[in-house]
């Protein structure tokens, strides 16, 4: 009987340490700025220590904190004048006249280029994820936000896998919800395998386009959970979205 | 034998010549005057179109030759009918007054081809000038290696412009008015192309300013 209990025990071990060993099967190997209308900046730690309201998170932060900033040149900056202007004369035109479920569609329909340029310039940033083992597929279908703050007022691509393309994905954030999780389901499940994953988030802070290519600092981490159990989660960055 | 009187003859000759052929060109004449007069027996001896020709230069073009012999004028007035120069003097004293107007006629039709010619050549200048000035051939390219498929946005309207694919070195020509142009583009190449497309707002330059070809930002 004591010999069962001893292999029962051995087998609950072997168990656990299978499972512990597969939350550590993938590995996030660099995240980066996937997008030529953003520059990236670094900014110590204590610059953020007001806009953290839970203490026990702010210690683990890192000593510098990236910093993905819109940097528009000058042909830019003059669609972007050009395109505000037109939804001004827009707004003139229809005061009062759009229904909030037409909203989308009649900003498309009028704004057509204004709204691409606005899609194609917001920040895209990429994951890049490396499995272990190489026999294995996991997937990840949804991803956790947290947002420590947003409208912070500062003054101021290396490919690591040869993926044929990468994994791209929208990301509505809702940046009203700050000190709190937000969990966002991806449109569909992307598998992790041999030769890992590059999974790009192209970050929004609407679902809808308001008509304006204004963007708001955010200072926030994003959590990876995948079908293994597996729980990774970035360092805390800030972008401007 | 008077200059104006052979010069009159030689026009009175050439413009007989002229209403006998259907394509009535320098050479024709020249050949069509030589073939008729060997042609008829009452007349001996024989005249070289390249005889004739030189009187038609003189007289038609006005260019430098030497005066035609007697010879040539006695055959050149057997072709109007006559038996020689001193016949036509004779028969024709009438008629030679209405020679000056063949050849305002003769000058007044060349003048009216040049400047109808001219006038076309003006015109077509002209068109050329306004197509080149309102509007450019811009290659269009992209350093993605993506199939996109491009198009022009004026006022809510889209219109293709063309596509870039591996078959065409991801680059495309386009007519493009000068002027500033609004350019809308996606790939179709990926699934979710539609949902992340691209614009560009480009600046056409008249042809005789440098312009570079028009690079799409990255979608």
């Amino acid at each position: 009987m004591k010999s069962l209990y001893l292999v029962v025990i051995i087998l609950f071990l072997v168990l656990c340490s299978a499972q512990a060993q597969n939350k550590k099967d993938i590995q996030l190997l660099a995240s980066e700025l996937h997008s030529d209308y953003y520059k990236e900046e670094t900014y110590p730690k204590n610059v953020f220590v007001s806009y953290v309201k839970n203490d026990s998170l702010f210690k683990r932060f890192p000593d510098v904190i990236r910093s993905f900033e819109f940097a528009p040149k000058t042909s830019l900056e003059e669609y972007i004048t050009d395109c505000d202007l037109r939804v001004r004369k827009l707004k003139k035109q229809f005061d009062g006249q759009q229904k909030s479920k037409d909203f989308e569609a009649f900003w498309k329909e009028n704004l057509r280029s204004c709204y691409a340029k606005y899609i194609q310039t917001s920040p895209e940033l990429r994951f890049a994820f490396e499995l272990q083992k190489n026999n294995i597929v996991y997937h990840i279908n949804e991803v956790t936000v947290y947002v420590y703050n947003a409208r912070i007022p500062l003054s101021t691509d290396k490919d690591y896998f040869e993926h044929k393309k990468d994994e791209r994905e929208k990301l509505v954030i809702d940046i009203t919800k700050i000190g709190q999780n937000q969990v966002l389901k991806l449109s569909q499940a992307h598998a992790i395998k041999d030769g890992g994953l590059a999974l790009n988030l192209r970050l929004f802070s609407s679902e809808y386009w308001n008509g304006s290519f204004e963007r708001v600092k955010v200072l926030l981490h994003v959590s990876f959970r995948f079908t293994n159990g597996q729980i990774i989660q970035s360092e805390p960055f800030m972008v401007e979205m | 034998m008077s200059h104006e009187i052979i010069k009159k003859i030689a026009l009175l000759v050439f413009e007989k010549a002229k209403k006998e052929l259907s394509n009535p060109t320098k050479n024709a004449i020249c050949n069509h005057i030589s073939d008729t007069l060997d042609a008829n027996p009452k007349i001996e001896g024989r005249i070289d179109s390249k005889t004739i020709k030189r009187v038609y230069e003189k007289f038609i073009d006005e260019k430098e030759r030497g005066n035609p012999t007697e010879i040539t004028i006695n055959y050149l007035t057997q072709y109007l009918g006559y038996e020689n120069y001193l016949d036509f003097i004779e028969k024709s004293r009438n008629s030679i007054k209405d020679i000056h107007i063949i050849k305002e006629t003769t000058k007044t039709s060349k003048k009216r081809v040049f400047k109808t010619t001219a006038l076309i050549i003006s015109i077509l200048f002209v068109v050329i000038l306004i197509t080149f000035s309102f509007f450019r051939r811009v290659p269009i390219t992209s350093k993605q290696e993506k199939e996109i498929v491009v198009f022009l946005i004026d006022e809510n309207n889209q219109t293709e412009l063309g596509k870039l694919s591996k078959k065409n070195g991801y680059q495309f020509y386009t007519w493009l008015s000068t002027g500033k142009a609004e350019l809308y583009y996606y790939s179709i190449e990926d699934d979710d192309g539609k949902e992340y497309p691209g614009a560009e707002m480009i600046e056409i330059l008249p042809f005789w300013k440098e312009m570079n070809p028009i690079i799409l930002s990255k979608l």
